[in-house]
């Protein structure tokens, strides 16, 4: 016995290829891709999965899963669920990736979402987005005609993944560097009021009593992401411990950038934003 | 539209419809889960099945992606001896039966020590705190965790 969902059930294709996938769009232009579906059903909470009409299914693609080594970079293919990224060995995954990872959503969940569908989630950024644009990575973009590579630093600006219909994220590109300190804390998750949901994340190299590199990130899902990189350059190269002053006016810059985001930042979120941004700058000497 | 699937250890073919959500659709054509609500949201660990040596909500999963794979539910699970051997540790250390979690509990828990035998300490409880429930059961189920990576790792480094 079928119980029928209403409507004309959409048309769903399941992909063995990334070929495979872009030849379909020709004959479907609307299609839409759904890889762990994990963020599709968050976008349409209903007791029956809302398919779009016409649907790329992308778990049969084997070859989007793909993991590449190269000297200078890692290549994480786009449809790796969190916990394939979790599971990769040694140094490799930058431990700022993970810790981002680690924390979405529960474990069964990690074992369906995607890297791809993280970071393509319709109108806000997921939580990868801030620590792949720490580590400054790239993203490959697909179509039938070629490729292009979308930096982080575009992203950001646009404040989402803009892609045109026919178009795949096949590929995340994260450049090796060392960042012997990393700073993580997400404060709530899905269940959680917006304005009590935040991320603060940091990436440092100390050197020789310097700072010889910072990446500093704060993501309030709702209202935007706060990354400054002028005051990034302005710490690189100074005398650890960071003296009072230049901390201060650091904190002061950040606490500038919390009043000109586009939706306000909640009291919580400025505290607690503002306690992390202190907190990092007192831990930098730290071996 | 009728699928064939492995559904614990044994073929069958199920009909549903492409909408509809692997749960549903064992609810109503398996006799699975029949005793439960869920949240339909991915959230509150009711649902989970392995499909392919993976534990996911099987609310989150669309019907149609689960043809000709492997599902294995909490009750199919409940059969096996790695089952058996597990609830041995886990009565040892005291667990009192819950109706609402203790198998689900199990299932998650053995589930995430499979794909990941290193765990540590702290890991181990933000998985278990993963399923919401009061019953108090979670010491219980971190020192049965703890015992059990330790019997695998001895079997492992015994095999060397
Ligand atoms: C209970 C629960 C908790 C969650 N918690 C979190 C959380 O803490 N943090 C967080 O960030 N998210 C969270 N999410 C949202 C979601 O699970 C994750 O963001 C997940 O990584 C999305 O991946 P997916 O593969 O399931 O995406 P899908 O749902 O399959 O896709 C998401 C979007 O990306 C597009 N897309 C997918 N793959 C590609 C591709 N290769 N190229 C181009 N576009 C693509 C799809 O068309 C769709 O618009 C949660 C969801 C649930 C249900």
């Amino acid at each position: 016995m079928s119980v029928a969902v209403e409507g004309p059930p959409p048309l769903v294709y399941s992909p063995r290829s990334l070929a495979e996938a872009l030849a379909l769009f020709v004959p479907n232009p609307q299609a839409q891709l759904f890889a762990g579906g994990t963020a599709w059903h968050t976008e349409h909470l209903t007791t029956s999965i809302m398919l779009p009409p016409v649907t790329l299914s992308l778990h049969l693609a084997e070859d989007l899963r793909r993991i590449t080594y190269g000297e200078r970079s890692l290549d994480l293919g786009g449809t790796l669920s969190l916990n394939q990224l979790l599971s990769v060995g040694g140094p490799w995954v930058p431990s700022i990736l993970k810790e981002a990872a680690r924390v979405i959503g529960t474990s069964a969940l990690r074992n369906l979402a995607t890297l791809a569908g993280n970071v393509c989630q319709k109108g806000i950024l997921g939580d990868l987005f801030p620590a792949l644009h720490l580590l400054g990575a790239q993203f490959e973009i697909r179509n039938l005609r070629g490729s292009r590579w979308l930096t982080t630093q575009q992203v950001a600006e646009e404040g989402r993944v803009a892609l045109a219909p026919g178009e795949i994220l096949t590929r995340v590109r994260i450049p090796q560097e060392d960042w012997p300190q990393t700073f993580y804390q997400k404060i709530g998750n899905i269940r959680t009021p917006w304005d009590e949901r935040l991320a603060m994340m940091g990436l440092a190299r100390p050197k020789n009593g310097q700072l010889e590199a910072l990446r500093l990130s704060f993501h309030l899902p709702h209202s935007g992401l706060i990354r400054i990189q002028s005051l990034e350059a302005e710490l690189a190269g100074q005398r650890l411990p960071l003296p009072h002053r230049v901390r201060s006016q650091a904190q002061e810059r950040v606490d500038e950038a919390l009043n000109q985001l586009p939706v306000p930042a909640s009291i919580f979120q400025r505290d607690r934003v503002l306690h992390m941004m202190r907190w990092i700058l007192t831990r930098l000497d730290d071996d | 539209m009728k699928l064939p699937l492995i559904l614990n250890g044994d073929d069958v073919t199920l009909d549903g419809d492409t909408r509809e959500s692997l749960f549903t659709v064992l609810q109503r054509e398996a006799g699975v889960f029949q005793e439960k609500t869920n949240c339909r949201k991915g959230t509150c660990g009711r649902c989970h099945v392995v499909l392919d040596s993976k534990e996911v909500p099987s609310c989150l999963v669309p019907f149609f992606q689960v043809k000709q794979r492997e599902v294995v539910t909490p009750e199919g699970f409940s059969q096996t001896d790695e089952y058996r051997q597990f609830r041995l540790i886990l009565d040892e250390e005291g667990l009192v039966e819950c109706a609402e979690c203790t198998d689900v509990q199990i299932f998650h828990l053995f589930s995430y020590l499979e794909l990941f035998p290193q765990a540590g300490k702290e890991e181990c409880r933000m998985v278990i705190g993963e399923i919401p429930c009061r019953c108090g059961s979670r010491p219980v189920l971190e020192r049965g965790a703890a015992r059990w990576l330790e019997r695998k790792e001895a079997v492992r480094v015994g095999r060397r």
